[in-house]
């Protein structure tokens, strides 16, 4: 039987890529007997979407720094 | 040089200053850095502005410098980069999970994990990830951008990106689960 280190980077791999036959196999079984690494399948997916949706940070550039910039486009 | 005109720099830093900032604070997660980036891109832009031809807006033109700018950044600093197949903090010798790291069930409601709240916790968790890490994760999830190209465009082999991408999502489902007081 996979190991759950196995069968979790295969769960990382299925996002990406098309798993084998073999592989799908394996980690059917795997993920039937194991409830930590359905945990983690349930929550990679879930956080896969938080990330795809994330609206991003809000800071801004400081003031100095904005001046510099437009000292050195100014300079030119 | 019609197309030359075109290009208004003097507004550019009024004008993308801070979207280009926040977009590079969002891949890389250092400020100082990030901070590099934008101006580096303002002067690549600057030199080659006689090569713009209009075909994209002047905003798309400087978001592509800047994200050559940033896989650029990673290139250089690949070298310095150690993959370390070492997950004995996340798995035993058995490869089975540690107790410590055994994920916990999540009462996920729809509405919490949209909340300001949740989007604080991931920002700083994702800061606590290494730079390569945050720049596959903003490549492939924000940038929509398949392995094969990421690992093309940062030169690095597909077993490296699959060690740094399962590594980051250990690191980042535990300090989830750790900080997110709503689980």
């Amino acid at each position: 039987m996979l190991s759950c280190k196995k069968a979790t980077m295969l769960i990382t791999q299925q996002e990406d890529r098309q798993l084998n036959l073999m592989e799908k196999f394996q980690l059917h079984v795997h993920l039937k007997a194991c409830d930590l690494c359905r945990m983690f399948r349930d929550q990679s997916r879930w956080l896969a979407q938080r990330l795809q949706n994330d609206p991003g940070v809000q800071d801004k550039l400081s003031e100095e720094k904005k001046q510099a910039l437009r000292d050195m486009l100014e300079d030119k | 040089m019609q197309a030359v005109a075109a290009l208004q720099p003097r507004a550019w830093v009024d004008n993308y200053a801070d979207q280009l900032f926040r977009f590079t604070l969002t891949r890389l997660g250092d400020r100082h850095v990030a901070e590099d980036i934008v101006q580096e891109t303002f002067l690549s832009a600057w030199r080659s502005r006689d090569t713009y031809n209009g075909s994209t807006s002047e905003k798309n033109w400087l978001f592509a410098i800047c994200k050559n700018k940033i896989i650029e950044h990673f290139r250089k600093s690949k070298n310095q980069l150690v993959v370390e197949d070492n997950d004995a903090l996340y798995f035993d010798e058995t490869e089975h999970w540690t107790e410590t790291a055994a994920p916990a069930g999540w009462q996920t409601g729809q509405e919490e994990s949209n909340s300001a709240e949740f989007y604080r916790v991931l920002h700083q968790c994702k800061g606590k990830l290494k730079d390569i890490q945050q720049t596959i994760f903003s490549m492939k999830y924000l940038d929509d951008i398949t392995a094969r190209e990421i690992c093309k465009a940062l030169g690095i082999t597909t077993q490296n990106y699959w060690v740094i991408m399962h590594r980051a999502k250990l690191q980042l489902r535990a300090c989830i689960e750790k900080n997110w007081i709503n689980l």
